[in-house]
């Protein structure tokens, strides 16, 4: 990640609950006008580290920096309203007493009368519900009320707007149109987001880029891209895009044996040692062959493509993904093989090794587990 | 925007561990002196009553002991039966069958709760006494000079009863229409008939709202002086008064005082512990319409008859009997100024008490719904120790502790205030504590993150919302302050009188009609919440 001074900076925090660490050791950086989503599974402390951010809970380590300016930290502990932050929360907490006018303008104490109306306005245009203005929270649907809570969020100008599962309130149509909307209006407004969900769909459709966290940890950060590539742990790899695991053999410099096939790749270990191969349903390939030894258990028809589900003859049970026009009858014997055309990620241990293709003379796409 | 050099002011240096100053000075400081404020008058009274002179202590407790209990817990246990029957047979009527006007049935059932005990002992005794109402209109028909006595067990019996099931009657009827009717569908397609469907679907379901409401009317008829006074059955609390007016006997009613507060306090945590285990059987319930009404057919008119007999003796006879004894005060020539010096002093001292114990309450309310931990939990539970303290213990403590402590308070305004803020603290503190838990921390949390201060963001967002909970409390102590007899008997005032006193001398001197205009007012101010209640029921 490039592009000026940190927004927001966070150095070595940690959270503890009654002994229990919710948050440990989280490093942050994040340049201006920049999304991060924040993945993890419920539990993983990813609420805790907003509100830590938010100055709801005071950290029992490390530095948390907004603006170049220490706001939590030993022997500083910036109240939440003077940290400059905004936050839009899941069921998005607009206060029932005031009208969406008066919400969004709870924020701009202190202006001039003109200034706030026009602030107002200006939001309001935002977000596309300038005829709202005087209505309540109760009175709008549930994505004009996320829209109202955003716009109240932004409307005093903060360093960084804090979301925590805005759209889990919703039901799925109305959550993917919502989504396209708020992102919309997050980089109309310019401004530095932190959101926080556990859907993994989501978070690579908010964010510029993606942090995981797990046990209060950040495991890894990068683009989506990259992360969904190169996974640095077992953890993320099936976290993001169920992918199933192989033990692959170093049979030479070059190549790694599995039981569904030989990969031409390089992985970091000596000859003979073994890996978890990460492969995805769309990796594998197969073939009916009354000779082969795995069996195709069933399929699951989804449309444009379906999903066969085949044991092999350890046992093991793998996936693979096909395209409409190519279709099997489950029940019959097949050969099964890896065909990823990409270098497959490799792990020891549940944590990524190195691995990279013959074709390439250095590890340069090796993972790179920066935050792990 | 806010200038560097002010954002530097609002850095808050704070040592691990320890709590933001604020949150100390308004909140946990607060709540402690209010605690401190409501156990002190109790550690004076325990402390009398260890001094009492032992040998002869334990003379009079050996001797009267063994009576009270059987008399106070026998009291309490049969009504405490009479109220659960009741209740179910009308709330079942009421709520699920075709009961014709059912309805309005379950309005006028719950009606008998506005009466104060003493003002319904006092109906009951005029109209059922031994040449009462009842034996007058008797008489020429039937000849006879004088009914069998209503006083002693019979008579607290039948008056605590008509007065007090309500409390029964109201959480069966709330559960019965929370219970799910898919449950009774349930059973009924897995094979169980009507009366099976009831034993083991439908009372389980209510069994812990029974419980709940049993208790509350067993802590009524232990705590309640009135009725027992007037239908002269000596309970613990008739004889704690009748000892303390003795005068020569203090430490024995502040030894007896003891052991009935050991009484109640077990019955609070029991009603504490099936109201945990009531929440647990609430949140899965799922209550939707479409509830299918018992059809009663041939028991119709019988059941109209029972619920008519019900509001009979215990709404309509009454109101009967106060309207006679209304009239013949009118034709007395009537000496309305008493009853309007007694009413203003009643509305002075009861709108103080609110006043105070809804100040008292608010830190414990926020330290209970927002700070909730083992700390506030016991302050919590203490501050409700009025819910288990009869008034005449709580008198009787604070004769204690203004004879020893503070000899100016002694029969001042200022100790029988302090007596109504330490008995209705939980009045205030309960509204309070749910309209907090309404409001989700995260509307004060945006408040904050807007630049807002914790001030201002209750005073614009908090504030605003618990407002119907700051109404229900100053209501809710207002109109009990107005009601309470003994405390008020004991601690106020030489020649302070107030409705509840006025209504208590006129009966004990046996001037029925110069207590029927204060107790009319009575029963008038106490339907005030009433009529909220079943008006929000009507509403849902």
């Amino acid at each position: 990640m490039t592009g000026g001074r940190p927004v927001l900076q966070l150095v070595g925090v940690g959270k503890r609950f009654g002994g229990h660490p919710a948050v440990a050791g989280v490093d942050l950086d994040i340049p201006p006008n920049h999304i991060v989503a924040i993945l993890g599974p419920s539990g993983c402390g990813k609420t805790t580290l907003l509100r830590l951010i938010a100055g709801l809970e005071a950290p029992d380590e490390g530095e948390i920096r907004i603006d170049g300016r220490v706001v939590a930290g030993r022997d500083v502990l910036e109240p939440p309203e003077s940290r400059r932050v905004g936050m839009v929360f899941q069921h998005h907490a607009l206060f029932p007493h005031m009208s969406v006018e008066q919400n969004i303008a709870f924020g701009l104490a202190g202006r001039h009368r003109a200034a706030r109306a026009a602030r107002v306005d200006h939001l309001l245009r935002l977000i596309g519900l300038p005829e709202a203005r005087r209505r309540y929270p109760h009175e709008l649907s549930g994505g004009q009320q996320q829209r109202v809570a955003v716009a109240r969020a932004l409307a005093p100008q903060p360093a960084v707007v804090l979301m925590d599962e805005p759209f889990s309130d919703l039901d799925a149509e109305r959550r993917l149109r919502l989504r396209d909307e708020i992102r919309v209006i997050l980089k109309q407004a310019g401004t530095t987001v932190v959101f926080v969900t556990h859907d993994q769909e989501e978070a690579i459709f908010m964010g510029d880029s993606l942090a995981i966290m797990r046990h209060g940890r950040l495991e890894q950060m990068g683009e989506a891209e990259a992360v969904f590539a190169a996974p640095a742990s077992t953890f993320i790899a099936e976290f993001l895009g169920q992918t199933e695991f192989v033990p692959g053999v170093v049979e030479s410099p070059s190549v790694l044996s599995t039981e569904i096939g030989k990969l031409a790749q390089h992985v970091d270990r000596t000859l003979g040692a073994t890996v978890q191969v990460g492969f995805r349903a769309d990796d594998v390939d197969f073939a009916p062959d009354p000779a082969g030894e795995a069996m195709l258990l069933a399929r699951f028809f989804q449309g444009a493509v379906a999903i066969y589900r085949i044991r092999l003859a350890s046992g093991r049970i793998v996936h693979s993904l096909q395209p409409h026009h190519r279709l099997h009858r489950a029940g019959g014997r097949v050969r099964v093989w890896l065909d990823p055309r990409h270098v497959l990620p490799c792990f020891d241990d549940g944590r990524a090794v190195p691995a990279w293709l013959p074709t390439e003379t250095s590890p340069e796409r090796a993972p790179d587990p920066s935050n792990g | 925007m806010v200038s560097d050099t002010a954002t530097r002011a609002v850095l808050v240096r704070r040592p691990a561990g320890r709590l933001p100053p604020r949150r100390l000075l308004l909140v946990y400081i607060p709540a402690g002196i209010v605690t401190l404020g409501v156990l002190l008058p109790i550690v004076y009274l325990v402390a009398r009553a260890l001094q009492a002179d032992l040998p002869a202590a334990s003379l009079m407790l050996s001797a009267s002991l063994p009576r009270l209990l059987v008399n106070s817990l026998g009291l309490a246990a049969t009504v405490t039966l009479a109220s659960i029957g009741l209740s179910l047979v009308v709330g079942w009527l009421t709520e699920r069958t075709d009961l014709p006007g059912r309805r309005a049935w379950g309005v006028l059932t719950v009606l008998p709760l506005v009466v104060p005990s003493y003002v319904g002992a006092f109906l009951f005794v005029t109209a059922f006494g031994p040449r009462g109402l009842l034996q007058k209109a008797l008489e020429p028909i039937l000849g006879l000079d004088r009914l069998p006595g209503i006083y002693g067990f019979w008579g607290a019996f039948l008056a605590l009863t008509l007065l007090s099931y309500p409390f029964v009657l109201i959480p069966v009827r709330a559960a019965l229409q929370r219970a799910d009717p898919q449950l009774e569908e349930a059973a009924r397609s897995l094979g169980e008939n009507g009366w099976g469907v009831v034993r083991r679907v439908i009372l389980p379901q209510i069994a812990p709202a029974v419980a709940a409401g049993a208790l509350l009317v067993a802590l009524y008829c232990l705590r309640d002086f009135g009725a027992v006074s007037v239908m002269r059955f000596t309970t613990f609390t008739r004889a704690i008064y009748l000892q303390y007016q003795s005068l020569y006997d203090r430490s024995s009613a502040a030894l007896l005082s003891l052991v009935l507060l050991v009484l109640m306090a077990a019955l609070v945590s029991l009603e504490q512990r099936t109201r945990r285990s009531r929440m647990t059987y609430g949140s899965q319930a799922n209550g939707r319409g479409g509830v299918v009404l018992y059809r009663l057919r041939a028991w119709r008119w019988p059941a109209v008859v029972f619920c008519a007999a019900l509001v009979g003796v215990a709404l309509i006879l009454p109101g009967a009997v106060l309207t006679y004894w209304l009239v013949r005060a009118v034709q007395e020539g009537p000496a309305w100024g008493p009853t309007l010096a007694a009413a203003g002093n009643s509305l002075l001292v009861s709108g103080q008490a609110a006043a105070i114990t809804l100040i008292a309450a608010a830190p414990i309310a926020v330290l209970a719904a927002r700070y909730p931990g083992r700390w506030s939990r016991w302050v919590e539970n203490l501050s409700h120790a009025g819910f288990a303290l009869p008034g005449i213990v709580i008198a009787l403590a604070l004769v204690f502790f203004g004879i020893r402590a503070a000899p100016g308070l002694y029969q001042t305004l200022p100790m029988l205030l302090l007596a109504y803020l330490i008995l209705f603290l939980p009045q205030a503190g309960g509204p309070l504590r749910a309209s907090l838990l309404q409001v989700p921390r995260s509307l004060e949390e945006a408040g904050r993150g807007l630049g807002r201060g914790p001030l201002t963001v209750f005073r614009r967002v908090t504030l605003p919302l618990i407002r119907p909970g700051i109404v229900a409390a100053v209501a809710l102590v207002f109109l009990t302050a107005m009601k309470e007899l003994p405390a008020t008997l004991i601690l106020s005032p030489t020649g302070f009188r107030t409705l509840a006193t006025e209504v208590w001398s006129a009966v004990t001197e046996a001037y029925f009609a110069r207590a029927a205009a204060p107790a009319l007012l009575l029963i008038l101010l106490s339907s005030v919440p009433m009529i909220f209640f079943v008006g929000r029921e009507e509403a849902e």
